[in-house]
């Protein structure tokens, strides 16, 4: 429903969107990160 | 007031391509839509959670064993508190964001609204596998929320609905996370810096930072744990050269900003309250800002005061008693930026204003309590009792239930568009703070004259206070129900709401009329000076 969608973002600009965007990566790839070489690190660790 | 920048006023079905009934709820990605889920879906696990607390409660009235077996009990207090701290606390916080960060940013939605979607949708699993563990054979996770091995390991298939849940509520929180700060960095209207945020969204930037930090802790623990149960590791268990306490230590680097994670959002809904109800700004809008980041910041050093008696070296334990000791400088400049807020401003007893006293007061005690705690010496003698049960519920109950209290009936006239029913929500405070201090008080004697938690038999001499601290337990349990009362009357009807209900309060977010409309902010309204928080 991309009408519906559009309305709920309102006008944003695309320099919004593209930060959206970026933010939201950053933020992911962090996530995964703590997570991946959390359960790596121990895993290397462990006898 | 210019609605063609504040609002549009024109509902969901006016547009006529958006579903109606139960698909409106299922596929919305409407803020507002999305944050009223997450409050309902809360409410509806506080009173499942609460049940299983009245079943704790009715075992503990007398000693010996009443009504439910050990192992039951046990699991009772693990599904009470995973319940209650992933599925009732957490969840009406982030109802709270959804509905009011984007009104008070002047956005015109979350940043990523499908992502919104399937944030909340992901709960109801999880509730079901975390319900559901109690139908299968043996029964659901007993090991407490903590999920300590080497029990956890051994536990049946129940442990592995509990891992699989706090996974998907891991994902759901990470998701949410990423929306809220995005949203927060980057959808904020023109004019509004960083330091003329509301402080309900500081509170949350860092606490959506805590999230993303500390959840994929949590999700590698219970991995680790599920390896260990089925495809042969052994990070936990000693017989494989594993190491228990290993555990121990990944969960509470979790386990202690889990505490802020719940707590920083209620300091910001006080935040907002104190003020509007004293008429006067937040005194010390900077300090209340370093102060957030601080705890937010030190959280992440100070686990090991929950593992005292695990054998840590002394040096450590000296560590993590002063890096403990160290958080009550933040939390004090919040208390007192909140007394002095209120000081010589015109004062009125609303009920939003009689619950954020209500935390004000009852919250400081649960941090007191908690400097008790953080003293070596003395929590090597309270681990384990009552004592800490007391602490913890007067900083969740007290301090998270009751803020959320205060911000559920602040904002329930831009919500409902009317106001609420101002006798019953006081007597909702008068009921909830008396039974509440009828409950937990006591458990501090207990805890000091020795009583353990998580057994459900005790010695002879700890009857008296049970009996008391269950009473108050029921009492407290059944006065909830009055929120549904006060919800749906104001849902129903009632005395019209204005834009601006109360006359102290400031922000975007009274700018809009109430109800506030499905739509709101699609072009970004001005910002001054007027309609800042700080």
């Amino acid at each position: 429903m991309p009408d519906r969608l559009a309305m709920e973002h309102g006008k944003l600009t695309p320099q919004q969107r593209q930060g959206n965007r970026r933010i939201a990566l950053v933020l992911a790839l962090f996530a995964f990160l703590v997570f991946a070489t959390f359960i790596a690190r121990q895993w290397l660790a462990s006898p | 007031m210019n609605a063609s920048h504040t609002a549009h006023h024109d509902d969901l079905g006016h547009h006529g391509h958006a579903p109606s009934g139960i698909m409106r709820w299922i596929t919305t990605t409407n803020h507002k839509d999305i944050g009223t889920m997450y409050l309902w879906f809360s409410f509806i696990m506080f009173l499942v959670g609460g049940a299983m607390s009245l079943v704790i409660r009715a075992e503990l009235m007398q000693p010996g064993i009443q009504y439910v077996s050990p192992e039951f009990y046990n699991q009772m207090l693990t599904l009470h508190a995973l319940i209650m701290v992933f599925g009732a606390i957490m969840p009406a916080f982030v109802g709270f964001a959804n509905w009011m960060l984007p009104l008070m940013l002047g956005a015109p939605d979350m940043a990523f609204a499908r992502m919104n979607n399937w944030s909340f949708w992901l709960l109801p699993p999880a509730a079901i596998l975390l319900t559901g563990s109690l139908f299968v054979p043996g029964g659901a996770a007993g090991t407490g929320w903590t999920l300590y091995p080497p029990l956890s390991v051994q536990m049946g298939i129940g442990m592995d609905m509990a891992i699989f849940a706090v996974h998907i509520l891991g994902m759901s929180s990470i998701m949410g996370s990423i929306n809220i700060i995005t949203t927060i960095l980057n959808l904020r209207t023109p004019g509004m810096t960083m330091m003329k945020m509301p402080m309900f969204a500081w509170t949350w930037l860092v606490t959506a930072f805590l999230l993303i930090a500390s959840m994929p802790i949590l999700a590698g623990a219970v991995t680790m744990l599920l390896t260990d149960r089925h495809f042969g590791t052994s990070f936990f268990s000693a017989a494989g050269g594993g190491d228990p306490v290993l555990f121990q230590h990944i969960f509470w680097f979790f386990g202690h900003p889990e505490v802020y994670i719940i707590a920083l959002p209620a300091f910001g809904v006080v935040s907002h309250v104190i003020p509007a109800f004293s008429r006067k700004p937040l005194f010390g809008y900077v300090s209340m800002v370093y102060a957030i980041a601080a705890i937010g910041l030190i959280s992440f050093f100070v686990w090991a005061h929950h593992m005292y008696v695990t054998g840590i070296p002394l040096t450590g334990q000296l560590y993590f008693m002063y890096a403990t000791l160290l958080i009550a400088v933040p939390t004090g400049v919040k208390v007192f930026n909140w007394v002095t807020t209120m000081w010589r401003g015109a004062l009125s007893f609303e009920t939003p204003m009689l619950f954020a006293l209500g935390f004000l007061f009852l919250f400081t005690i649960g941090g007191l309590t908690g400097l008790v705690l953080a003293i070596t010496a003395v929590d090597i003698q309270l681990q384990d009792t009552y004592y800490v049960v007391a602490h913890f519920h007067y900083v969740m109950v007290a301090g998270a239930l009751f803020s959320a209290y205060a911000g559920l009936y602040y904002w329930l006239p831009k919500w409902t568009g009317h106001m609420y029913n101002e006798s019953l929500g006081k007597l909702h405070f008068w009921l909830s703070i008396v039974f509440f201090n009828i409950a937990f008080f006591p458990q501090h004697f207990l805890g000091l004259a020795g009583m353990p938690r998580r057994i459900p038999d005790y010695a002879q001499q700890f009857t008296d206070f049970n009996m008391v601290s269950g009473i108050g337990a029921f009492g407290f349990g059944f006065s909830q129900l009055l929120v549904l009362v006060v919800v749906f009357k104001a849902m129903k009807g009632g005395e019209k709401a204005a834009a601006k209900p109360w006359d102290g309060a400031t922000g975007l977010e009274w700018t809009v009329p109430s109800p506030a409309p499905h739509h709101t902010f699609e072009d970004p309204p001005p910002f001054d000076q007027a309609t800042a928080h700080a």
